[in-house]
């Protein structure tokens, strides 16, 4: 498959990056020079540099015929155009980045008044955003939460809170059946674990586990069984994200608390959102967050990750349970991370794991998961002659830091136990760290 | 500097060069060759085994920068050299380990300067492991390495860039291996047009494929030692002459060009100044030697055609004692030295875009004097080309010098004459092969001192890598954190 990016910026950077590990043909048009340059040392792709809407760059190019086109640039009038301009040269697919609400009023869209421009799909990171944060608060103590295979499954990360299962080893069946360990985060370190791993309070832990048991696992891990659900959420910054993130809370019957600190935005929010407080005030200033009591989570969502960290920090030192931050900046992840912030959502990163899942690259992908750490998911085809075909998962000698976290069989999704049996032509999900996906991908191809 | 993962590299490039033993090794048993059959065995079956070592010692790149590569990339030419020397010493074809590691250098880096006096006592399989050499060599060990190894690809884009440096390097299609494919796939298809032509000329198909090994890789070993001039055939050495004309061009050019699109050639700016430089060189030394009564007119033109073409793609094959020229002449082939091919061909030396570059940049100082105020873009055909590749340029063509210059002053230091001590190193440094004086088309290296052969070899080896490839890895701060 060949495909083009329009725009280097982070969204278009990561993309390349994933797409170039999944062996795809990559060209990428960037018009700043000096980027291009630093991106020929980094990505094994074509880059050229121009301008991504301009039919010059797609002729002088011969750029004709490709698969796919995604315009990632962050300027939404540029990106339209460059869509335009691309099935102008017979590209099949076009994603198109939008963030302005005006042009693009859900996360994702692909309607007719899109075909017409020349979009097969629009994608808002921003509203991407919104909608995992919403996601991410329907959990009191997940971290992250992802969706598959039409929501049935889901990944989920939660602290681990509960006493009871401090120093347990997974052998232990702590958690339920269809539920399955892949990672846990201890530190800086993270282990893909084996059944002999043991848990300890404070671990972070990555789940993979039908969609309908997560309150269940939430119980287990945070050691509150029936935890009110979040129903109070105090949101600062009413940028787009914080907006839409309202609006969907809202809807939800959550109370939401919409702080701005420019007052036309914050009239304007106030007309548009009825059902939610909105306060002009600085998000940041303690006598403005005590003043309301009872908040379940602070969700920071203003354009400078400054402020976001800044009141995160201020909001856990008042003693709300959940804070999520918007990070622009993937590289203020760590400081997020440092900061004990629970969750921390790039909205550019996120635009990259729905284009990934989109073009079906691969059935699962979560950066967040990924983020700084040197872990991998891989999905393989099981070849009809391996050795493993007809035995046991527990039977199976996967490689140190290995695990396989699902099976796809037909067009049942499974989350396997020990006991099932590993059938030709699976699909299977393996966790895995870097350095190991070829000694994993010998044992199954 | 992460040794243990530079070393897995080198092990995997050592590996990969000791399966390329099995070819002089079928070539010694079609011609009943006992001894040096064994010894192609055993050397590459020693080259697999200590590759496989390496890698098990080494580990695998998690990322890579660009400073690691030029490492790997300088010492994978080091270390194939060496072992590509190894048949030439244990088939005793070489009395001493200097000259056999100063003939696989020369092959290698496609220089063609030869050690060899009696060209008939050598086992033809040893001769054609010396064609073998620079043909894999001409394209670059290091491209084929990751044309043909998966597990390259991550680390490739970095190496790709120390091995074949150019000025700009384009990468034809996205991915660094199939580019690599590609330019493999097309030099092969070439060399295979040339033996079938040079087979039809009348050449044995053992002739054949040696030679069109040397001549593709702009390389110059011969299976004889009167060279081309063995076979006193004018449609030979035409037919040599355009393949020495293709081979000094870029290969990403040719790949268009097998496709059918003809056009790039005459788009491409670097192809008409490379063919300006070859016609206005051939006419001079053409009539130069007409005029001076050396030659008769159609031996002027058959003989300054052939060796200003060999001499100018850092061929080196020679057809005429080009010695007892007259000193225009011989002038003119030792300042052809240092022009080359093209950028992205198998060419060497300072390569026909650079100068191109120094001489608009003439042009553009020379009017800035003019108009003071004007802003003048540098331009090489229609793209502007940033001042960053301008220093860059500037910079390889001072480096170039300090490195002939030092080096001509070591070999004239030895004792050797000024005109031997220059165009020896300026056609070690070029990649050309013969030179002038006592290094001359009926003579060669074998004279030389120990030090000396050393000396010239690493001249090979840093002008093959473009210089900075080789020169970084003498700065303490390269192998420093």
């Amino acid at each position: 498959m060949r495909i083009i990016i329009g725009g280097a910026g982070e969204t278009g950077r990561n993309l390349a990056a994933a797409f170039v590990e999944k062996g795809q043909d990559v060209i990428i048009i960037e018009k700043d020079i000096e980027v291009c340059n630093k991106l020929k040392e980094e990505i094994d792709a074509l880059i050229i540099p121009g301008n991504c809407a301009s039919y010059k760059t797609f002729e002088l190019s011969n750029l004709e015929r490709s698969d796919l086109f995604i315009a990632t640039t962050d300027k939404d009038e540029v990106n339209i155009l460059a869509c335009m301009v691309s099935k102008h040269f017979n590209i099949n697919k076009t994603i198109c980045r939008i963030s302005n609400l005006e042009y693009l009023d859900k996360p994702i869209s692909s309607a007719p008044k899109f075909k017409n421009l020349g979009i097969d799909l629009a994608m808002s990171p921003e509203l991407i955003s919104s909608e995992k944060i919403a996601r991410i608060l329907k959990h009191r103590y997940a971290i992250d939460v992802e969706y598959f295979s039409e929501k049935d499954i889901q990944m989920i990360e939660f602290p681990i809170l509960n006493s009871n299962i401090d120093d347990h080893s997974l052998e232990e069946k702590i958690f339920p059946n269809e539920s399955i360990v892949v990672g846990i985060s201890r530190g800086d370190q993270l282990i893909i674990p084996r059944g002999k791993d043991k848990i300890f309070l404070n671990d972070k832990v990555v789940l993979l586990a039908k969609s309908e048991i997560g309150p269940l696992l939430e119980a287990i891990c945070s050691g509150i069984p029936d935890s009110k659900p979040v129903s109070k959420v105090m949101i600062v910054g009413a940028g787009t994200i914080g907006y839409y993130l309202a609006k969907l809370l809202s809807e939800k019957g959550i109370r939401t608390i919409l702080i701005e600190k420019d007052k036309k935005i914050a009239e304007n929010r106030a007309k548009e959102l009825p059902k939610v407080l909105v306060l002009f005030a600085d998000g940041k200033n303690i006598d403005v967050m005590s003043s309301e009591k009872g908040i379940d989570a602070y969700v920071a969502c203003t354009g400078s990750d400054e402020t976001n960290l800044l009141g995160c920090i201020l909001a856990k030192r008042l003693g709300i349970t959940k804070t999520i931050a918007l990070v622009h900046n993937p590289s203020h992840q760590l400081h997020f991370e440092m900061g004990g912030i629970d969750s921390v959502i790039c909205p550019r990163l996120e635009i990259v794991s729905e284009v990934l899942k989109f073009t079906r690259e691969t059935e699962i992908l979560s950066l967040s998961f990924l983020k700084g750490k040197r872990a991998e998911i891989v999905e393989f085809l099981v070849s009809e002659d391996k050795k493993i075909v007809g035995k046991q998962l527990k039977d199976i000698k996967m490689p140190k830091d290995s695990i396989i976290g699902m099976i796809f069989r037909e067009d049942k999704t499974i989350i396997p136990s020990g006991n099932e049996i590993m059938n030709a032509r699976d699909k299977v999900i393996v966790f895995t760290l870097a350095n190991y996906i070829e000694d994993v991908e010998s044992i199954f191809t | 500097m992460p040794v243990r993962e530079v070393i897995r590299s080198l092990g995997t490039i050592t590996k990969f060069f000791g399966v390329l033993f099995v070819l002089p090794t079928f070539v010694a048993i079609l011609y009943k060759e006992t001894d040096p059959a064994l010894v192609f065995l055993s050397v590459g079956a020693s080259a697999i085994l200590i590759g496989k070592i390496l890698e098990k010692i080494g580990l695998k790149f998690e990322e890579i920068h660009i400073r690691e590569g030029f490492i790997i990339v300088a010492l994978s030419w080091l270390v194939v050299a060496f072992f590509g020397s190894l048949p030439f010493y244990f088939t005793h074809v070489m009395s001493n380990f200097y000259d056999a590691f100063f003939e696989a250098m020369s092959g290698i880096t496609t220089t063609g300067a030869t050690v060899v006096v009696n060209m008939d006592a050598i086992p033809r399989s040893v001769l054609f492991w010396r064609g073998l050499i620079q043909w894999v060599g001409g394209m670059g060990i290091i491209v084929l390495s990751i044309a043909v190894l998966p597990e390259l690809t991550v680390v490739g884009r970095h190496l790709f860039r120390a091995e074949v440096p150019g000025v700009a390097t384009e990468k034809i299609v996205p991915r660094i291996r199939n580019t690599a494919i590609i330019l493999w796939s097309v030099y092969a298809l070439i060399s295979f047009g040339e033996i079938l032509l040079l087979k039809i000329a009348g050449m044995s198909i053992y002739d054949a494929v040696c030679h069109t090994f040397t001549t593709m890789a702009t390389g110059g070993f011969s299976t004889r030692l009167q060279s081309i001039g063995y076979y006193n055939s004018p449609l030979i050495e035409f037919i040599i002459c355009i393949f020495m004309f293709i081979a000094g061009t870029n290969f990403a050019l040719h790949y268009h060009g097998v496709r059918g699109n003809v056009r790039v050639y005459l788009r491409d700016p670097e192809f008409k100044f490379y063919l300006t430089v070859v016609i206005i060189s051939v006419s001079l030394v053409f009539l130069n030697l007409y005029l001076r009564d050396v030659y008769d007119p159609f031996s002027a033109f058959r003989y300054s055609l052939f060796q200003v073409t060999s001499i100018l793609t850092t061929t080196g094959y020679t057809t005429a004692n080009f010695n007892n020229w007259t000193d225009f002449s011989k002038m003119a082939l030792l300042l052809l030295m240092f022009v080359g091919g093209c950028a992205g061909s198998t060419g060497g030396s300072i390569k026909n875009i650079r100068l191109f570059l120094m001489l608009k940049l003439v042009h553009r100082e020379i009017r800035k004097l003019v108009y003071p105020s004007a802003v003048i873009p540098l331009r090489i055909g229609d793209d502007v080309v940033s001042d960053d590749v301008v220093i860059n340029v500037g910079a390889f063509f001072f480096l170039y010098l300090v490195v002939f210059i030092l080096s001509t002053l070591i070999v004239a230091f030895h004792g050797y004459d000024l005109i031997t001590s220059i165009s020896a190193v300026a056609a070690t440094q070029g990649n050309v092969g013969p030179g002038l004086g006592l290094v001359g088309p009926t003579f060669n290296y074998a004279f030389f001192s120990p030090q000396i052969k050393l000396l010239l070899a690493m001249c090979m080896w840093i002008g093959r890598l473009e210089l900075f490839t080789v020169i970084l890895l003498l700065f303490p701060s390269t192998w420093r954190a």
